[in-house]
C-alpha cells in the first residue's frame, strides 16, 4: 500500500515540475541573459539551494519548445573560455508573458498555500 | 574530447527526442558541451574522480533519455494549423498552460482514482458520449506509467443513421507530442490501435456536425 502511495504521488510531483521547470527558465534567463543552458542549470540549482526537483536535461527540449512559441531567443556564440554555446534570452513578448506568469504564479500559490495549511478547525 | 560514456548517452538522447535530424544534431551538440562541463568540474571538484567516472556522474545527473524526452509539454510543440494570432498572447498561453498543466493532470489523476475508474481492468481515458450535430473541437490528456507497457486505444462510433450523421476525426498525440494515430471516422465501425509508450498522451477529437453515439477509451493491458 505505502509503494502504491509513493508511486502514485511521485506521479503528481513529475507533472507539477514540468509547469515548475518552465517558470524556473523563465525567471533564470530573465536574470542572467543572455545565458547557455549550463549556467541555466546553476542559476536554477542555486535558487533552489542546490537541487532541482527534475533532471538536468529535461530543460533543452523546454528550451525548445519556449523559442518555438516565441517567449525566448537563442544565437550560438563564442564561449567565454571553449566552444561556442548556444544563449538564450527572452523576447519582448517573453517579457510580457514572463510578468503575467508573476501576477498569474501569485495567485496560484496563494490559492495552494491557502489549501495547504494545517487544518485550524476545531 | 568527448568520452565514449557520453557520446553512448547522447545516442539514447537522440533516440528518445525523435526530432528531425537538423534540429536533433544542434540540440544533441548542445547536450554535450552541457555534459562536457559539469563532468569538468566535477573532476575540478574531485580531482581523483576519473574521466569515466565523472562522465557517468554527468549522465547520471541530466537524466533519463526517456523522461527528458517527456519534459516537453503536451501539445504545445506539436505542429499548429495555419490561425494566426497575437505571439505575447501565444506566450502568455503557453506559460500558464505550462504552470496549469502540473495542476490539472494532478487533478486528473486524482479524480480518475477517487472517482472509481477500474483500475485493475486498467483503463485510463473514457469518452462516452451521445452527440446531435456537434461541430466542435475536445481535447484531452491521459496518463500512463510503468515499464513493459502494454495498452490499446479504441474509438467506437454509431451514428444515427436516420439524420445527417456527420463525421468524427479522432487523433493520438504520443508523449513527446507526436502525431501518432489520426482516425477520420463518419460510419459505424470499432478501430483499435496498439501502445507502448508510458507518459501523458493526448487526444484530440474533432465532431464534424457529427449525430449519434462515440465511445473512446485508452486502456492499459496487464
Amino acid at each position: 500500500m505505502q509503494q502504491r502511495v509513493e508511486a502514485y504521488m511521485d506521479r503528481v510531483q513529475q507533472a507539477i515540475s514540468v509547469g515548475l521547470t518552465h517558470v524556473l527558465i523563465l525567471g533564470a534567463v530573465n536574470r542572467r541573459a543572455p545565458i547557455h543552458g549550463y549556467a541555466l542549470m546553476q542559476e536554477m540549482t542555486a535558487s533552489l539551494d542546490g537541487e532541482t526537483p527534475f533532471p538536468q536535461g529535461t530543460i533543452y527540449p523546454i528550451l525548445k519548445d519556449l523559442e518555438k512559441a516565441g517567449v525566448i531567443r537563442s544565437r550560438w556564440a563564442a564561449g567565454e573560455s571553449g566552444p561556442a554555446r548556444k544563449y538564450y534570452e527572452l523576447t519582448a513578448a517573453g517579457q510580457q508573458a514572463l510578468r503575467e506568469t508573476r501576477r498569474y504564479w501569485s495567485r496560484v500559490r496563494d490559492g495552494i498555500e491557502t489549501l495547504l495549511e494545517k487544518d485550524e478547525r476545531p | 574530447m568527448t568520452s565514449k560514456v557520453i557520446e553512448d548517452y547522447l545516442v539514447e538522447v537522440r533516440t528518445a527526442l525523435a526530432l528531425p535530424s537538423d534540429e536533433a544534431d544542434a540540440a544533441i551538440q548542445e547536450m554535450r558541451l552541457h555534459l562536457e562541463e559539469d563532468a569538468k568540474r566535477r573532476q575540478l571538484a574531485q580531482p581523483k574522480l576519473g574521466d569515466t567516472d565523472a562522465a557517468l556522474a554527468a549522465t547520471a545527473a541530466f537524466g533519463d533519455p526517456r523522461e527528458i524526452a517527456n519534459a516537453r509539454l503536451p501539445g504545445i510543440a506539436r505542429p499548429r494549423g495555419s490561425g494566426r494570432s497575437n505571439p505575447w498572447r501565444i506566450a502568455g498561453v503557453a506559460i500558464a498552460a505550462a504552470v496549469l498543466v502540473g495542476a490539472f493532470v494532478a487533478a486528473w489523476i486524482v479524480s480518475t482514482h477517487l472517482g472509481g475508474v477500474c483500475q485493475d481492468c486498467g483503463t485510463v481515458y473514457t469518452l462516452d458520449k451521445t452527440y446531435a450535430h456537434e461541430s466542435s473541437w475536445q481535447n484531452d490528456s491521459f496518463s500512463v506509467a510503468g515499464n513493459q507497457l502494454a495498452g490499446t486505444f479504441s474509438v467506437s462510433l454509431r451514428p444515427n443513421a436516420t439524420t445527417a450523421k456527420g463525421c468524427v476525426d479522432v487523433r493520438l498525440f504520443d508523449p513527446g507530442g507526436h502525431l501518432y494515430k489520426e482516425l477520420n471516422e463518419c460510419d459505424a465501425g470499432d478501430r483499435q490501435v496498439a501502445f507502448h509508450e508510458s507518459g501523458i498522451w493526448n487526444v484530440s477529437v474533432h465532431f464534424r456536425n457529427f449525430t449519434g453515439d462515440v465511445h473512446i477509451e485508452a486502456h492499459r493491458d496487464r
